[in-house]
């Protein structure tokens, strides 16, 4: 059994696992229009943004972001620097164009006529330069499966654990934003002029957030939440989105509740991927249809308080869930107002009380990358 | 852990160790649409030359199983930079001009689970598939995360490969790999095969592990620990040399343990962060010619059994070994 034994975040929320179960249990929204840094049109972009950088780091915004999501989930699971040294540090991201934008619009503000674009080493970079911060001796790796990043690296870090390679994983999900990425989705015409809506009739796509995130997974400890089953899956129908007929989805789902060796009737609530697409949320509610074989369970979505944090939202979504579990609710789902016929299931509108049990997380991602996590509270 | 198949790709498209060339010059962007056209009759017209990479190197791994692919072989594609040139030609595009427009299909390929995706697609593949990113040892740490999987029974059969592409300017290319000036840019990849049981095995995964050592001399003996036992056993021992092992290591190693031989495989790939995969794979390579090739084969690997160890630090001071065992045909 793994046990998440501490947790962390920096969310658009605020500083701190607190803020975000405190916008989840009013239903608030934290989006506000970007203004971190230029983009290349006129629209007015709402996003996530982390308002404020915490201080006390002279390094990278990145940096101060996961150190401080670090220090917070430390100690909740009572660790010093120097028992972390010997940890695995798995770390989640889509990437970090964002330093390397940064620093070309540093060089053009210097006056440099052609810099080089993607100046940057490449995303492996981050987490040797924070595992050497925070001293960690342990295996260091980052995976980068667009929006299961995370989740995929609680995955591995549980079959490290199982093995004994490491006594502890450090789990990192960080997603800062990007204006390549802003302007990526746009031009897939993904990005949402309304709002992050998942599963609601009018969604008209995704709200891109910014988020650091932190877990703590070790072996056999006492823990309020474990990580209990997992699957990973590739659905190879389309790069950038899920099959409709949700079938991958049912597999992924199926094989997590598999590997956790429980039936889908002992699953009390789903935290659904929720991305707010037309396509992905349909595939998803078809996938949770079959699955549960038509008796869906409570489920709800969190990015209408995030936004979708891409690599991160795999480990904040889940530090979020767990969170609002710890404090005694599940969280609802905010910007879905009206049911979607061609979905046919509706996430709650309010919170509910969270009882001792198992509970699923779904992440799906570009690239057909589906993951599906079950923990357990209580 | 068993190697099924392995596949080199090259920049000469030498996929095999009787064609392949030593690089007088840097690499240049392969053209891989012949190659990929015996392999898959996919559409990989909307995959960048990243992809293409990735999906060649696969498919020429699967092509030489002795056995069908089993449909739940898990991938763990590995790469130091991902894709280069779309992610390039975004840059221009968004913080150079004032449009706004941007190239869905370079965005969709600068995406960091694509090229796994088009590796998973064109192998018919809906198993596990992961994307390692970890600079110089991304290649190591994917085929570590394979052994893990295999070894937990979470997979019964996996693909670990690597793949970079390298890109021009040069100075800005090299600045993104830290490399010297002195040493030669370069693309390509490769791919093991690797499952549980060792009928039909072409070669066995010894480790895969990092070692510590603070100073040089504890370095050398951390190492020497782990190799010398292999001497002993009266196994033909080969060091590979990952690109980023300073030479002074190399000589202090080759004079400690005088029977190693020295494969310096990086003279045919040239300089990228999944060189290992390229190293590593080269020592299975078959001989066996293909049409595409050219008929020049002035240098080539020496084939044969062994055990060869690919030994590569970071810029952090890690340092990873990864030992194999290339069985006798």
């Amino acid at each position: 059994m793994i046990s998440i034994t501490g947790i962390g975040a920096v969310s658009s929320c605020g500083s701190g696992i607190k803020p975000l179960v405190e916008h989840m249990h009013e239903g608030r929204d934290s989006s506000t229009p970007l203004s971190l840094f230029p983009l290349p049109f006129k629209d007015e972009i709402r996003v996530n943004q982390v308002k404020s950088a915490p201080s006390g780091d002279e390094g990278s915004r990145i940096d101060a972001m996961v150190l401080n999501a670090m220090e917070e989930a430390m100690a909740e699971a009572g660790l010093n620097k120097k028992k972390l040294s010997d940890s695995a540090f798995i770390l989640g991201s889509s990437g970090f164009l964002f330093e390397a934008e940064e620093e070309y619009r540093q060089q053009k503000e210097k006056g440099i006529t052609k810099p080089a674009p993607l100046a940057r080493r490449g995303s492996g970079h981050v987490a040797s330069r924070l595992a050497k911060r925070l001293g960690i001796k342990g295996p260091v790796l980052t995976l980068t499966t667009a929006c299961t990043s995370s989740a995929n690296a609680m995955i591995a870090a549980a079959n490290m654990l199982k093995r004994g390679e490491v006594r502890r994983a450090v789990i990192v999900g960080a997603e800062a934003l990007s204006a390549i990425t802003l302007s990526g989705f746009r031009s897939l015409m993904l990005l949402a002029p309304n709002g992050c809506k998942p599963f609601d009739a009018k969604r008209q796509g995704i709200q891109l957030g910014e988020a650091y995130a932190v877990l703590i997974l070790e072996p056999n400890k006492a823990a309020k939440n474990k990580l209990c089953g997992w699957a990973n899956l590739c659905d190879t129908h389309n790069v950038i989105s899920t099959n409709m007929d949700g079938r991958l989805i049912q597999q992924t789902m199926a094989g997590a509740l598999s590997c956790a060796n429980i039936n889908p009737g002992r699953v009390i609530a789903v935290k659904a991927h929720g991305t707010g697409t037309i396509d992905n949320d349909i595939a998803e509610g078809a996938g949770m249809r079959l699955v549960f074989d038509g008796k869906v369970p409570t489920f709800t979505a969190l990015k209408g308080y995030v936004g979708h944090t891409l690599g991160a939202c795999g480990a904040i979504e889940t530090a979020a869930f767990l969170g609002c579990l710890n404090a005694g609710f599940i969280p609802p789902a905010i910007g879905f107002d009206q049911q979607d016929p061609s979905i046919g299931i509706s996430p709650i509108k309010s919170p509910m009380e969270a009882r001792p049990g198992y509970y699923m997380l779904n992440f799906f991602g570009f690239g057909g990358n589906n993951t599906s996590l079950v923990l357990s509270y209580g | 852990m068993y190697i099924l198949s392995a596949a080199t790709l090259g920049p000469g498209q030498d996929t095999a160790s009787a064609d392949r060339r030593a690089l007088t010059e840097d690499a240049i962007p392969l053209d891989l649409q012949a190659l990929l056209k015996t392999f898959t009759e996919q559409d990989l017209r909307r995959a960048g030359h990243f992809a293409e990479l990735a999906v060649a190197g696969s498919q020429l791994c699967i092509s030489r199983l002795k056995q069908p692919l089993n449909q739940d072989t898990a991938v763990y594609f590995s790469t130091g930079l991902g894709e280069v040139q779309k992610t390039v030609a975004l840059f221009q595009q968004v913080m150079d001009e004032d449009t706004g427009l941007v190239s869905p299909y370079s965005f969709v390929n600068s995406v960091s689970s694509t090229a796994g995706f088009y590796v998973a697609k064109a192998a018919g593949l809906k198993s596990r598939n992961l994307t390692v990113c970890q600079e110089e040892f991304s290649f190591e740490t994917a085929l570590k995360l394979a052994q893990t999987d295999l070894e937990n029974n979470e997979v019964d059969f996996a693909m670990a490969g690597g793949a970079d592409e390298c890109s021009h300017p040069r100075a800005e290319h090299m600045h993104r790999i830290q490399l010297e000036d002195s040493q030669p840019m370069g693309e390509g990849g490769g791919w093991l095969c690797l499952g549980k049981a060792s009928r039909h095995a072409i070669g066995e995964v010894l480790m895969v592990m990092e070692i510590t050592g603070d100073t040089p001399a504890a370095w050398l003996t951390a190492v020497e620990g782990i190799l010398s036992p292999w001497l002993k056993k009266g196994h033909k021992t080969y060091l590979l040399p990952g690109f980023r092992l300073e030479e002074a290591n190399i000589n202090n190693l080759l004079n400690r343990l005088p029977e190693m031989e020295l494969k310096d495989y990086l003279d045919y790939c040239g300089c990228f962060h999944t060189a290992a995969a390229f190293g590593l794979a080269s020592v299975f390579d078959e001989t066996r010619k293909l049409k595409f090739r050219s008929s020049e084969r002035p240098r080539s690997l020496e084939q044969g059994g062994g055990v060869y160890f690919h030994i590569n630090r970071n810029t952090y001071g890690r340092t990873m070994i990864v030992g194999v065992h290339a069985f006798p045909w």
